[in-house]
């Protein structure tokens, strides 16, 4: 019973918050615009994009001041370069402090209609409030970051032009939050080739790649579809049989999600290793290997799931078809990383 | 000696100061077209949306002898096509920045505005600007990153001004460094040797090279009455290629160790299949095979003469080759065949100051 009214309330909670959005065009003053075949991206009202709110997102995304020691900062577990997700199995915290969780890729996090594995957080801007209060991150308090950054002045010019007050814990979730939206990746030789009709970067090794990824056969992209590579569910894929995390279930207490995780999207998957919630698949031959196998007996892993053969050509050309889907300009441009 | 800091940090201030009005110099996008002259050859097809630009072609020139391209700086495309050599290395394989031998033989950079069915010896890359990036990053080769690349270009003032010139911006991005190499690569082009000479009426062959052009183009005589060499089939053109894909019977089925084409098109019938070479510049461009394994042009003509092998993937081209005896090619036919490739060497072409390593 008290889990129907929990759920009502967060349906009532994104209804509300659905009406707060709005679906912008980029400003010409960004110097780009959505990539083809990518929609305008849903907005809320209070936090349209703004070069200058987005500078000092990225400075804040940059800043350890976040961390209750001033070690890390966002940055040091979203590096630029690995579509902002790092190479660790789980990352490190604060005193060294070992996360729960593989850190997600933020490439297109602005797409996202849900955050975190269990899809508990509606919004970036209240997501910016997880790693910094996360004891085995950055073990901080907002309202102390917010007293730290006001002390400085170039921060206090920052964010009075860009949001007209002092940087509060307001203007610190508001401003993170519209860098990361800024964090679009649409330029891969996958996109060059299907939806920008370039025929100079796609290998066929890769064009067939895509054709086994959204066979029947292997059902790839009926979870990883659309220009996200993710249709945003939750699903058990069949990893193991008792999971350490339980995953969906710590928010909706329904059976049914038990172990349950978002799909991510497999933009940057090349770079993003290593996968699964837990990061424990190393590399993308792992992760392949896993699916063909059709995973171990979960009462919740997806039917989808299920052993398939797959001769080493195929293989070759699934990952390559994965490897097309990096988007080399995003991980280099400098507009995304700090000097 | 308590005076030599005092006098550095003066020469300091000076240097500094002498390069200021130079270095404030604005720098502009500078779209000039490049005007690519092709001579006799037919205009090739270059991709519309990679327009050669004198900045542009500058830019990939740059790229190509850059050394910060691999991981510890230390060597440039150049450094394994090189320029004397046809662009090519005459090692059987190039060894990388890591001491680690290649997989297959360097191919020589000339001509691929005319190369319009892929890229290296199996065809896996669509295009120039795609074939460019590769070596950068393979762990054989130059093993590093694209972000770790652009990262050295980024930090390099000559680089992000030449990027201004020929992109409108300093933003380097791998694709805009693809392009640059593929519009470089697009100039290189080799039409000026003594055959090309010979063709236009300047010069004469010699009897013994006259004898081997007729050989390299005339087909073989089953009744042994005509002699010819069949060559022309496969390495015919302007180019001396088809730029197909073929197995030209280096080994038998069962010695086969690299698929080659196969590994690009999951097609069995494209096993041990191999790009067919430009014959141009042949006589510097050695060793030769995509796994180098001849090192002689005596031993790449003893090998069609009477080496021959067959496997299910042999092109049918070479039915008169396999056949006990092979060609029959005399002593003085072989040498006449190889007198005639010597005049496939293009000397403007391997010295052509415009594709030397820049200032």
């Amino acid at each position: 019973m008290m889990y129907r009214f929990l759920r009502i309330g967060v349906f009532l909670f994104l209804l509300f918050q659905g009406t707060s959005c709005q679906k912008t065009e980029l400003p010409i003053t960004l110097g780009y615009s959505y990539p083809r075949g990518f929609p305008a991206m849903e907005i809320p009202l209070e936090n349209q994009f703004d070069p200058i709110r987005i500078e000092l997102g990225k400075k804040l995304f940059f800043d350890p001041v976040l961390s209750s020691d001033s070690t890390i900062s966002c940055g040091s577990c979203h590096l630029p370069g690995f579509a902002f997700s790092d190479t660790l199995k789980v990352s490190l915290g604060v005193k060294n402090r070992m996360g729960a969780r593989n850190t997600p890729s933020l490439a297109n996090v602005g797409y996202q209609r849900v955050l975190l594995r269990e899809g508990g957080v509606p919004t970036l801007e209240m997501q910016v409030l997880v790693p910094v209060q996360e004891h085995n991150e950055f073990d901080s308090d907002l309202l102390m970051i917010a007293k730290k950054i006001s002390a400085n002045p170039v921060y206090r010019e920052l964010a009075n032009k860009a949001y007209g007050r002092d940087p509060d814990p307001w203007v610190i979730t508001r401003a993170i939050a519209a860098f990361e939206r800024s964090l679009i990746s649409g330029d891969s030789d996958f996109d060059k080739w299907f939806y920008k009709g370039n025929p100079w970067y796609m290998t066929a090794s890769s064009k067939r790649g895509f054709q086994l990824f959204t066979s029947e056969r292997l059902a790839c992209s009926q979870c990883h579809s659309g220009f996200l590579f993710t249709n945003q569910d939750y699903t058990n894929n069949g990893l193991y049989e008792v999971y350490p995390d339980s995953g969906r279930i710590r928010l909706t207490g329904l059976d049914g999600d038990r172990a349950s995780f978002k799909i991510p999207s497999l933009r940057n998957v090349a770079v993003t290793a290593p996968y699964m919630h837990d990061g424990s698949l190393v590399t993308l031959e792992e992760v392949i290997e896993h699916y063909v196998s059709g995973g171990t007996q979960h009462a919740n892993k997806s039917p989808l799931i299920k052993p398939i053969v797959l001769n080493m050509m195929e293989r070759q050309d699934l990952i390559h078809f994965l490897e097309s889907l990096t988007d080399q300009a995003f991980l280099t441009n400098s507009k995304f990383n700090i000097e | 000696m308590k005076y030599s800091g005092l006098f550095y940090f003066s020469m300091a201030v000076l240097f500094n100061t002498a390069c200021r009005p130079e270095a404030d110099q604005p720098v502009d996008f500078d779209p000039t077209p490049f005007i690519l002259e092709v001579g006799d050859f037919p205009d090739p097809l270059l991709p519309a949306d990679n327009p050669l630009t004198v900045s542009g072609v500058k830019l990939g020139r740059m790229l190509f002898y850059e050394k910060d391209l691999s991981r510890d700086r230390s060597q440039a495309c150049a450094d394994c096509h090189i320029q004397a050599d046809a662009f090519s290395d005459i090692r059987k394989l190039s060894i990388g920045v890591e001491g680690l031998e290649g997989k297959r033989q360097a191919m020589p950079v000339m001509n691929l505005a005319w190369h319009y069915n892929g890229l290296f010896w199996d065809g896996r890359s669509p295009s120039v600007r795609a074939q460019s990036l590769k070596p950068i990053q393979d762990p054989l080769e130059m093993n590093e990153t694209l972000p770790g690349a652009i990262a050295k270009l980024q930090a390099n003032k000559k680089y992000r001004d030449q990027f201004i010139r020929a992109f409108g911006d300093d933003q380097i991005t791998p694709e805009r460094m693809g392009l640059a190499l593929e519009q470089f690569m697009f100039t290189m082009v080799s039409n000026n040797s003594k055959y090309d000479r010979w063709l236009r009426n300047e010069v004469m062959l010699t009897p013994s090279e006259e004898n081997g052009r007729k050989l390299f183009f005339a087909e073989f005589d089953p009744n042994g009455i005509g002699r010819g060499a069949e060559c022309f089939h496969c390495h015919g053109g302007h180019n001396f290629t088809n730029d197909e894909y073929m197995n030209n019977g280096l080994d038998n089925d069962a010695e086969i160790t690299d698929n080659g084409r196969m590994m690009v098109t999951n097609n069995p019938g494209d096993r041990a299949k191999f790009k067919v070479p430009s014959l141009r510049n042949i006589a510097r461009s050695g060793p030769y095979m995509h796994d180098g394994r001849f090192a002689t042009l005596e031993d790449v003509i003893d090998h069609y003469n009477i080496g021959v092998k067959n496997a299910a993937t042999v092109n049918f081209i070479l039915q008169y080759n396999l056949q006990p005896g092979g060609l029959g090619l005399t002593a003085q036919e072989k040498s006449d065949l190889i007198a005639f490739l010597h005049t496939l060497t293009d000397d403007d072409f391997l010295t052509n100051t415009a594709f030397k390593k820049p200032e």
